[in-house]
């Protein structure tokens, strides 16, 4: 074979293989970039992070009124069960307001029918400014034309394809991971006796640009304090109030606050069904406290205030 | 502009490397290499154009005084010429290396008003500083092989190593932007360029930023390990900054190629040495002619005429201390640079003994002993790097993995793909500089590359690409 001849066939067949590859790719289109979104089911395969970062593009403002921001608190919450608003769980394990800022402006970039965002108050979210398993930006719309994290994707379609029961996530944004039986490292640092939480600048400042974002995109915010386990809570008492102190001064007039952790929730908070590890919400208990919350929004709705 | 990026794999080099093609057959080798020069300052500057006046200030300064070197007529202002250009490139290095300590000891101090100026490493500053060193050298030896300074900022300025080498002797490079020399053609040698650099690009993007990931998990504060899981987390560093490097250096010298120049070969599988001096003749090859030919050489004739053993011994462990010292400002460097030259010196003493160990003891040996000393290396302190030894040492917790099961459940493919690919390339097979110059001209090995490339594809696309780990330097 002649140098040049070598060089045009391998050329060729690079074209020929990465065209393939894109022109796949794109007709699946698994996270809604490339054709019409609504009423398709996308589900966040592979990556939650990447996954839910390129659906929040088109899939989630074209299809959905709400967003539900948080961490692992709330990741494994059904949203199916919100009938008041189609609402998508934007949560991810883990995660910090810096890496849901960039979900929220993603969402919120697009025209759509995105009404209401749903942030959870936990310090957790403001602990903290690194991004976990990548940084989330614009250059990630490039994988979904091939990338290692697709073909992770694919891999966790197919093994829900050849096995349906196996469901780790769905097309509302829930994670339905296993009830975890301690705190992990995270949780437990941040739940050590002290008076106050840790807050880092950066995460603070994301939390601002996000509610800001949200304000001038005319989306409504509603703050929601998830429900801990009362032996968890009650050391930190003092914290969690400095804390939804922080929170209120940041809110405007109009902008409501859940507070699931007063008396007013005393029947979820006394079974301890409804709590794993004592921070998050066990299988059990994700449907009562995605149905409270469904009620409040009912409520709201039915006052005008959403 | 890394490497490993899409704007160089798909844009820099093949609109430079079709550019220059053309150019030299139809309009001339001279504007051929001002286009290559220009190409080559676009490439210094992409990332940080304020960087572009340190480069072309240290290729103005190194000229005039090449040239000065040159036309002196009296041997002893030759001499002081030489010893001028070699201060002046040492103290602008180790100004940017090293103020920024002594800096930051000033600002510990708080006092008042006194605010750090940002002394930012301007990118490959350690390899075109040794490099002018070298022209200098190579000048005052040899006069008359002067550049011109078209030739000189080609020289200095050439993309494939300009940021991190191979460290690369004017005398070699500049005659081939003139005219094209060697027994294969120069489409075959471009053919050949464009394999070694995928083959480069799999090195990096599959293998290292692999390994990587797993070296970052183990290298971290207050980390407690079984010994087994200890030399798993410093055998995936080694292998991240072999397949790193070595990856790295393939693009270089595959780019290079593609442009009808050929630069020396950088790594010769070096973890299949069975000495440390066999090690050092085979891992980052032109940094070690360089302490040979330019450190331990001068450093042995300053101590007399005659050579003797302790002598030398002296002289490579000042040599690899200096060297270690060039890595950065850090104790670990230059410890990392002090036990290299300290092995060395054993290893001339031993051969010197003409005792003989198994084949595989000796390999395994340095094998290990190369591992101790990247823990050094990779440490963030000195403290760091002996605690991290000390759970390498058998402990009472040996083969414990929970650490790595840490790990495991987030990536298991991203732990034993690396290793069994990376375990086979690095102690197994040729070296990709072999492979690129044996036959590669078959359909099976077009398929081949084209596979790589579409793989190495992948992996770019997938996050944001690591920079090389030379950069650092």
């Amino acid at each position: 074979m002649k140098p040049s001849r070598w060089l045009f066939t391998t050329v060729a067949i690079f074209l020929l293989l990465a065209g393939a590859g894109i022109a796949a790719n794109v007709y699946v289109d698994i996270y809604g970039l490339y054709r019409n979104t609504r009423g398709r089911h996308l589900v966040d395969y592979g990556d939650n992070r990447i996954a839910k970062y390129l659906l929040s593009e088109h899939y989630v403002p074209e299809n959905f009124d709400a967003i539900l921001i948080g961490p692992s608190v709330s990741s494994n919450w059904d949203t199916h069960g919100i009938h008041t608003l189609r609402t998508y769980n934007e949560s991810l394990n883990g995660s910090n307001f810096v890496e849901q800022e960039c979900l929220v402006q993603q969402a919120i970039a697009a025209p759509g029918r995105l009404k209401v965002a749903i942030v959870m108050v936990h310090p957790s979210m403001t602990a903290d400014h690194e991004f976990d398993t990548v940084r989330l930006t614009e250059e990630l719309n490039r994988t979904a034309l091939g990338s290692l994290s697709l073909f992770e994707a694919y891999k966790d379609w197919f093994g829900r394809y050849r096995n349906p029961r196996l469901t780790i996530s769905d097309d509302y944004g829930t994670d339905f991971f296993e009830d975890p039986v301690h705190l992990n490292a995270t949780a437990a640092r941040l739940m050590r006796p002290a008076s106050d939480f840790p807050m880092d600048p950066e995460a603070v400042a994301a939390f601002r640009r996000m509610v800001a974002a949200c304000r001038r995109n005319h989306v409504t915010l509603l703050y929601v304090a998830p429900p801990m386990s009362p032996s968890i809570f009650a050391p930190k008492r003092d914290a969690f109030r400095k804390y939804m102190a922080f929170v209120q001064a940041e809110m405007r007039p109009g902008e409501r606050v859940i507070d699931f952790n007063s008396e007013r929730y005393a029947d979820f908070l006394c079974n301890p069904n409804n709590f794993s590890d004592g921070v998050h919400i066990s299988r059990a208990g994700a449907p009562r406290i995605v149905a409270l919350l469904d009620g409040e929004l009912r409520r709201l709705r039915e006052s005008w205030l959403l | 502009m890394l490497f490993s990026s899409f704007p160089y794999v798909f844009v820099f080099l093949p609109v430079v490397v079709l550019t220059y093609a053309f150019a030299k057959s139809k309009v001339g080798a001279r504007s051929a290499q001002v286009w290559l020069l220009l190409s080559s300052l676009f490439f210094y500057g992409w990332a940080k154009p304020s960087n572009l006046p340190f480069l072309l200030g240290s290729i103005l300064c190194n000229w005039v005084i090449g040239r000065a070197i040159a036309s002196a007529g009296i041997e002893t202002n030759r001499t002081r010429l030489l010893w001028f250009g070699i201060g002046a490139n040492i103290a602008f290095l180790f100004s940017f290396k090293y103020v920024n300590v002594f800096l930051s000891g000033l600002a510990a101090l708080h006092l008042p008003g006194f605010v750090l100026p940002d002394l930012e490493l301007p990118l490959g500053v350690s390899f075109f500083s040794l490099a002018q060193i070298m022209y200098l050298v190579d000048t005052y030896q040899a006069p008359e092989t002067v550049n011109s300074f078209l030739d000189h900022a080609t020289f200095a300025s050439f993309f494939p190593y300009v940021t991190s080498g191979p460290i690369s002797r004017s005398m070699e490079v500049v005659p081939q932007f003139k005219t094209f020399t060697g027994e294969t053609s120069r489409i075959e040698l471009a053919c050949r360029g464009f394999f070694l650099f995928v083959l480069g690009l799999g090195k990096k993007v599959l293998l290292a930023d692999a390994f990587g990931r797993i070296a970052d998990a183990g290298f971290t504060p207050f980390s407690h390990y079984s010994t087994l899981e200890a030399w798993v987390f410093c055998l995936a560093y080694a292998f991240e900054i072999y397949f790193d490097f070595s990856g790295y250096s393939d693009m270089a010298i595959g780019s290079a190629w593609m442009l009808g120049i050929r630069l020396p070969i950088n790594f010769n599988a070096p973890f299949r040495s069975k000495s440390m001096s066999e090690y050092w003749q085979r891992w980052h090859m032109s940094l070690s002619a360089f302490i040979t030919h330019y450190l331990y050489t001068p450093i042995l004739r300053s101590m007399g005429r005659r050579a003797t053993i302790g002598k030398s011994c002296v002289a490579v462990i000042v040599a690899m201390s200096i060297a270690g010292l060039w890595h950065g400002p850090s104790l670990t460097y230059i410890f990392w640079g002090l036990i290299n030259g300290a092995a060395l010196a054993v290893n001339q003493v031993w051969r010197r003994k003409k005792k003989r160990l198994p084949g595989a003891l000796s390999w395994a040996v340095t094998f290990a002993f190369v591992n101790v000393t990247f823990v050094f290396f990779r440490s963030p302190t000195l403290e760091f790097a002996f605690h991290f030894l000390r759970q390498m040492l058998p402990q009472t917790d040996l083969l414990g993995v929970s650490a790595l099961r840490g790990l495991i459940p987030f990536a298991p493919n991203l732990l034993w793909r690396p290793i069994i690919a990376g375990s086979f390339l690095a102690f197994f097979g040729k070296t990709s500089t072999e492979l690129a110059e044996s036959d590669i001209f078959t359909p099976p090995k077009a398929f081949a590359t084209a596979v790589l490339l579409v793989l190495g594809a992948l992996c770019m696309n997938t996050s944001a690409a690591k920079t090389f780990l030379y950069f650092a330097f």
